[in-house]
């Protein structure tokens, strides 16, 4: 058993013949993180068109926009804030900041952000304002997540950069993770399994006479397989039948 | 690396210029994505945020159609660079994607150049009613590299 002086000096001396296992593992923190942003639906495709723009003409391209998304947000989250509150609400002034959110949003890949957008268009049409406040609050959440969750993306982002390392680029994957509307720890073997994918409203086709378990986060698991592919419009979702 | 101050550009082999974009957009974000875009693909850009800064750009209205320099060459000394492509948004305050079109259409020395339209908005009318007015091409937003890469070999093209 190593005393803590013995311990200290072991590290060192690793440190010594590899000088580079905190950048390595730095890096390693950061593609995980970054892999968890795009597999929860912080972000999507788009904003790795935003990693691969950055070069060394201009090393902090990503962050000088997602800084002006984070600049122009807040003052759109404002004046929604203060429109909605007006005694005659000015819905078609709503719908063209809620449409400029979206609009940015949707460029930087904040897709939790842009999703939210689209949900308080949909309510603006109706002219409900405390529908729309609502929907509002939906927005302005999932902004200060993804706000917090880029800045420390980038935090990390320039740690690496400053200890002379590059940034990995993660390729948003294909496979998601869906949220079932089903009870935890309940069998199912469906006929019709109803999947949903709460950001992008796509269904997916479940074979028939799979055996699936919702587990305890409520996600759905086809035997053997631990995610499912999403298809665009493919049709049917079903009820499923408790076994 | 940048190749040659004047340039906003990557830079190509100099002896085909590199296209000049006229990039039309109110949102701030987008404007400095399609700058982006475009420069990765070696093109020069000019950013304008509503249609009537672009307007003015683009001389329309005012002297720049009878400007002799501007007709003799692809760099005026009073008026800048040519301009080989207007890429407009759609959804603009005051005047829309569509209206500025139409009057770099309606206009005698600007109507060649290929005016492309984006939208985050994939309607049928609205995309109809764009091509019927002399549009080159519709975009989805967001903006991709890919796109911009197919909208540079389309203006080369032309050029040639």
């Amino acid at each position: 058993m190593l005393n803590v002086a013995e311990a200290q000096e072991a590290l060192e001396i690793e440190k010594i013949e590899r000088p580079d296992m905190d950048l390595i593992e730095m890096q390693r923190q950061f593609a995980e993180y970054s892999a968890s942003l795009f597999r929860e639906g912080f972000l999507d495709s788009q904003f790795t068109q935003l990693q691969q723009l950055q070069d060394e003409s201009n090393p902090d391209f990503v962050l000088e926009v997602v800084s002006l998304f984070f600049d122009g947000s807040e003052r759109l989250l404002n004046d929604l804030t203060l429109s909605l509150e007006q005694e005659m609400v000015d819905f078609k002034k709503v719908d063209a900041h809620v449409h400029q959110l979206k609009g940015s949003s949707s460029s930087i890949g904040a897709q939790r952000v842009k999703n939210a957008c689209i949900a308080f268009r949909n309510c603006c049409e109706l002219q409900i304002p405390e529908a729309c406040r609502a929907y509002l609050q939906q927005v302005k959440q999932e902004y200060l997540l993804v706000k917090n969750k880029l800045q420390t993306l980038l935090k990390m982002e320039q740690q690496i950069v400053a200890a002379g390392g590059s940034i990995p680029i993660t390729e948003c994957p294909e496979w998601i993770r869906l949220e079932c509307c089903h009870r935890p720890g309940c069998c199912y073997k469906p006929e019709w399994i109803r999947l949903e994918c709460c950001y992008r409203m796509e269904w997916i086709i479940s074979e028939s006479r799979m055996v699936a378990r919702v587990d305890h986060l409520g996600l759905m698991l086809l035997a053997g397989v631990d995610q499912a592919r999403v298809l665009p419009q493919a049709g049917v979702l079903l009820q499923a039948g408790v076994d | 690396m940048n190749v040659g101050a004047a340039c906003s550009s990557g830079g190509t082999n100099g002896i085909e210029q590199d296209p000049h974009v006229l990039a039309v957009d109110d949102n701030v974000v987008d404007r400095k994505l399609v700058e982006k875009l475009f420069k990765n693909s070696s093109c020069r850009v000019t950013t304008a945020e509503n249609g009537m800064r672009a307007l003015e750009y683009l001389g329309l209205g005012g002297d720049r159609q009878s400007c002799s320099s501007c007709q003799a060459s692809d760099i005026c000394p009073s008026h800048g660079l040519k301009v080989n492509l207007v890429l407009t948004d759609y959804c603009m305050p005051g005047m829309t994607g569509y209206e500025l079109l139409k009057k770099i259409k309606e206009s005698s020395h600007m109507k060649e150049v290929p005016v492309v339209i984006m939208s985050s908005e994939n309607i049928s009318a609205r995309i109809n009613k764009c091509l019927e007015e002399g549009a080159q091409m519709f975009i989805q937003k967001p903006l991709k590299l890919s796109d911009v890469k197919k909208l540079r070999c389309q203006v080369m093209q032309r050029r040639s």
